[in-house]
């Protein structure tokens, strides 16, 4: 429920205000310090020609992207079963309850550099580490899914007998459908930080590969662009992907 | 770095640990002098920062470890696995020219991954990796960690006579790291002279009391055991010249790192004459 009226126009003349005030903000300290430690906009944006009209960023970005998705597709795939599994079945929940909880807790940039000595620097240790830290986020919100199951729906499945396949179509998946969507987005986002992290520290090519080459070699001016595009791919997958699954998510939400 | 002139030279010394730890303290005039990598420097210098390299310090203290005999050549090391530290570093240029001059495609023929000294440490130590190009002292801590856990780590290649090999230049040295003054006028040339002639009077007792000097070091770096800085200082190559004295073996070697190098790892381009400081 929203309590004060919205006016979409006004937001958004509100954001792009914060966005002004973040390159004024921004002007004036790469006016005070080098532009090795602070470059300016301008020199940020020429940065960013040169590394798009070279190829560089087309390149890098394919290279991450098919990275990202293919993590994501594996992580979203057996989190999603495992969950189903568990959720079915309560002492497989419990037993695989340590393993999701080790991963949650873990330090990603631990299991970086484990990764890297298994399967060396590349796509590889990339798609691993994605798949393995987007399992759980996929697992236990499947659960939740489950648990969020009116228990008189399961009882009456019980006491009728129901078959199983009637019982998935209609109390599992529209019970588990809103947290599956939830976990999805949450999903996307993490994956796009864990391909970043994994590139930084062990790719020979990649966006985040990119961003640690232009830091080592002090070129701050293509670090700033690196960011920017990132912050680009952010924005446009949360519009294009995350808040249209979101909407739908709400759809299948029970009311309480 | 291994040394503290404890005399009445006033000296505060201020580790750092990252590039950008060592740009920090530049621009925000916390020092006035400071130990870097060479490459490092140039890049400092290209960028505008008011700098001048006073010595390189050390010279060609790189090694490959490994707990096996059977590398005894840059071309052995085909189809094995090797860390290095920090990608685009020094480490990481001079080893990849050593590689591609020896006919060892560095992306194919053999799989480098980058890992920070404790791991690579860590990793050789339990066998999870064989081969590793550190420098010193950090061989020498490899080393003795791992022995503790019954490995014996050996140095199976040495990157600076593997140089020698590769150019033909039985006297090729790898300028590797050294002392840059910032700001220098305002430090002023005696300063920086009182240094130098204090850091080499220094370097040479450390050199002839590697025993004596382990336990001062440690006490100041305690990261840096004592048993590892005495083994290091027979490896590490510690001898500082005036970097005017040696601009041209240092250009020279540049030259010939730039054949495999990008022209970014080194800041753009070489340096010019202003670049050395001139005692």
């Amino acid at each position: 429920m929203q309590n004060s009226i919205s006016n979409p126009k006004k937001d958004l003349a509100y954001k792009l205000l914060g966005v002004l005030l973040i390159i004024l903000f921004w002007q004036l300290l790469s006016m005070r310090y080098l532009s090795v430690l602070v470059p300016s906009p301008a020199e940020t944006l020429s940065a960013m020609k040169q590394l798009l009209l070279s190829g560089e960023i087309t390149r890098n970005l394919r290279v991450s992207f098919e990275r990202q998705f293919t993590g994501l597709l594996l992580g979203v795939m057996i989190g999603t079963a495992t969950g189903l599994l568990a959720g079915l079945k309560r002492s497989l929940e419990l037993m695989m309850n340590p393993l999701v909880k080790c991963l949650m807790t873990i330090p990603a940039v631990i299991f970086v550099v484990m990764a890297m000595v298994w399967f060396g620097m590349g796509s590889v240790m990339a798609v691993f580490v994605v798949a393995l830290l987007v399992f759980p986020i996929m697992h236990i919100n499947v659960v939740e899914g489950f648990k969020s199951i009116d228990s008189n729906y399961l009882q009456m499945a019980r006491v009728y007998r129901v078959p199983l396949k009637i019982r998935f179509q209609k109390i599992y998946l529209p019970g588990v459908m809103h947290s599956f969507l939830a976990g999805i987005s949450l999903a996307v986002a993490s994956s796009i930080r864990l391909t970043i992290m994994a590139e930084l520290l062990g790719a020979r090519e990649g966006m985040g590969q990119k961003i640690a080459i232009s830091r080592s070699y002090l070129q701050t001016d293509h670090l700033f662009a690196w960011v920017l595009v990132l912050i680009f791919i952010v924005f446009a997958l949360d519009w294009l992907f995350i808040r249209p699954v979101n909407r739908l998510a709400n759809r299948w939400k029970v009311p309480d | 770095m291994a040394e503290n002139p404890a005399d009445d030279l006033t000296l505060e010394i201020k580790p750092w640990q990252k590039g950008d730890q060592l740009l920090a303290m530049i621009t925000s005039n916390e020092v006035n002098m400071s130990a870097t990598p060479i490459t490092n420097a140039f890049m400092l210098y290209n960028k505008g920062i008011d700098i001048q390299l006073v010595n390189v310090a050390v010279w060609g203290m790189l090694y490959v470890l490994s707990p096996e005999d059977s590398v005894q050549s840059v071309a052995d090391l085909k189809g094995k696995q090797v860390s290095v530290t920090g990608q685009g570093g020094i480490h990481d240029l001079v080893f990849r020219h050593l590689l591609i001059q020896n006919g060892v495609d560095p992306d194919k023929d053999l799989e480098i991954i980058y890992l920070d000294l404790p791991e690579a440490s860590a990793k050789l130590a339990t066998g999870e990796l064989k081969y590793a190009v550190l420098n010193e002292p950090n061989s020498s801590m490899a080393t003795l960690n791992a022995r503790k856990g019954g490995v014996e780590l050996k140095r199976v290649l040495d990157l600076q006579e593997e140089w020698q090999k590769v150019t033909g230049q039985e006297k090729a040295r790898i300028p590797q790291a050294g002392f840059v003054v910032l700001n220098s006028e305002q430090l002023g040339k005696n300063a920086v002279a009182k240094f130098q002639e204090r850091f080499s009077a220094a370097t040479e007792w450390v050199n002839n009391n590697p025993a004596e000097a382990g336990p001062i070091v440690e006490k100041h770096f305690e990261w840096m055991k004592a048993p590892a800085v005495e083994q290091s200082l027979q490896y590490a190559r510690l001898n500082p010249e005036w970097a005017a004295d040696c601009q041209e073996e240092i250009e020279a070697f540049f030259t010939e790192l730039s054949k495999t190098a990008p022209p970014e790892a080194l800041g753009g381009k070489l340096p010019d004459a202003e670049f050395y400081f001139q005692p």
